[in-house]
């Protein structure tokens, strides 16, 4: 079957920035080097204490001062696993939609929670601690595309999904990156967000070659471009937003850009933690790149041909999500694995480095979190403890304890656990209740 | 880092121990304290290592 595409093309915005309030400099009009704002909206998102779930947004507050439009790519609700956004968590995205009117949304097609008991009742879902890659499947494709319907028609604006990145080994009987991707566009009848870095990670870990893949998926549905640098860590390449894009990438971009005839941005990802290390001037010089290369761009759009008309590939279904949700977020967290065909299960023991590096990549944002969430106590434990005790304690939070959904509740959990646990620090319980009463305080 | 509260702590904490707390600020700033959910990095999130190299000995 022929793709049908039911949607006109989004308007060409420019280049755009994930925003952080460290990145201001960069956003100035006059600067001319920024003409889209992109904000992870939950990442503004405080949750409120009085009523279960709930949350109050500062997104619209912070971005007051910006004059660009705004696209919004979700961070809270992704659409490649079997539980679906919650109300809560919709109705908040559509107040911040109203309020900032992005010409489109996007959410990744990634899960991160699953169901350690597969009989339906109603046990809660445990949360990952990461991003996982989803079930590449028939009943995967099913899955996203009815996530991502149901997302255009709850907040009425055209909705976009990232392909995610994946540091596992390809598995048994799934269907290759680029048959999902092309797959879940079709069915959903959406617009793909191209992260060009993950395409790369991918690669580099073994999975699809960056040109296989970019040849296969629907390219006239391709409506933004993500770019970002990476960092090498246990043998693999990881997505880290961690620097400038390197000159491999950036050639990766021009070399597509001339058959993409639907794209309306290209956002650049750095998270705020690396910003100082490679300075404000040196993201402004490759940004003035980057716009270059999109006026270049902009010049020849109008002469863009729309790519043949793709085909959808052969749907194997040998993968339930449900099951793979179960058996990667268990690994992931140390919790009993569920039964298995025998083909996944050996799968599964090959794919030991990878999913040890996805527990450590979950644990090291556990941790982050709290420095976030319950800050005077970490303090009071690593200067009373030191860095190796104060782990050896996160370790058995972490055993005790699995993964909050948000870093509030992350911290309280955390409070539990050490009011439990007998820990020799002077003062610490102080600084538990300081960090206490500003976990609990209204939300106005 | 919610800097609002790190002033607080600073205010009720010995002169000593205040230093030990400044060097905490080296952290990456984060808009959010006790907010949402966590940025799409699916790379290390470092903020409590920046965090624990700030109070090594």
């Amino acid at each position: 079957m022929a793709t049908m595409r039911n949607f006109p093309d989004p308007p060409k915005l420019g280049i755009g920035i994930v925003w952080w309030p460290g990145l201001d400099p960069l956003c100035r009009p006059a600067e001319g080097l920024v003409q889209v704002i992109e904000t992870e909206p939950e990442v503004f998102w405080t949750q409120c204490p009085a009523s279960n779930r709930g949350f109050a947004s500062g997104l619209p507050a912070a971005v007051r001062h910006l004059p660009q439009p705004k696209l919004l790519h979700g961070v809270g609700a992704p659409f490649g696993g079997t539980a679906a956004q919650s109300t809560a968590h919709c109705q908040t995205l559509v107040a911040d939609i109203e309020a900032l009117r992005p010409a489109w949304i996007s959410d990744h097609l990634s899960f991160d929670r699953f169901w350690p008991d597969a009989s339906g009742n109603d046990a809660p879902a445990v949360f990952t601690g990461f991003f996982m890659p989803p079930a590449q499947s028939a009943s995967g494709v099913a899955q996203a595309a009815s996530h991502i319907r149901h997302r255009r028609a709850a907040t009425g604006v055209p909705v976009a999904f990232e392909n995610p990145v994946s540091y596992l080994p390809p598995a048994p009987g799934e269907m290759p990156d680029s048959d999902f991707i092309a797959a879940v566009a079709v069915a959903a009848d959406c617009g793909i967000l191209l992260d060009l870095h993950n395409v790369l990670c991918n690669a580099r870990n073994g999975r699809q070659s960056v040109q296989e893949f970019c040849n296969a998926i629907p390219l006239d549905r391709v409506w933004e471009i993500h770019l970002a640098g990476g960092a090498s860590q246990r043998g693999f390449w990881l997505d880290a937003h961690a620097g400038l894009v390197e000159p491999e990438l950036m050639d990766i971009l021009v070399d597509i850009l001339p058959r993409l005839p639907s794209l309306g941005a290209i956002t650049f990802e750095i998270i705020p933690d690396y910003v100082a290390g490679i300075g404000l001037p040196a993201i402004a010089k490759m940004l003035g790149e980057l716009n270059d290369i999109w006026q270049t761009y902009i010049g020849a759009a109008n002469r863009i041909a729309a790519p043949p008309s793709h085909n959808t590939p052969a749907l194997p279904n040998a993968i339930q999500p449900a099951l793979w949700e179960h058996a990667l977020g268990a690994a992931v967290n140390g919790m009993p694995a569920p039964s298995l065909p025998p083909e996944l299960a050996s799968w599964i023991g090959q794919a030991d480095a990878s999913l040890a590096l996805y527990t450590f990549l979950a644990q090291e944002g556990r941790a982050s979190s709290l420095v976030m969430s319950v800050p005077r106590t970490v303090r009071a434990l690593l200067r009373a403890l030191g860095e190796a005790d104060t782990r050896a304690l996160l370790a058995r939070f972490w055993s005790h304890t699995g993964p909050a959904y948000t870093t509030a509740e992350e911290g309280r959990k955390f409070l539990d656990f050490l009011s439990i646990t007998a820990i020799p620090v002077a003062g610490l319980h102080a600084e538990m209740l300081a960090d206490l009463s500003s976990l609990l305080r209204p939300v106005s | 880092m919610n800097t609002n509260t790190t002033t607080k702590t600073i205010e009720v904490l010995t002169e000593e121990q205040a230093a030990q707390v400044a060097g905490g600020l080296v952290t990456g700033l984060n808009p959010v304290l006790g907010g949402g959910c966590r940025s799409c990095t699916s790379g290390v999130q470092p903020l409590f290592q920046t965090e624990a190299a700030s109070f090594a000995k």
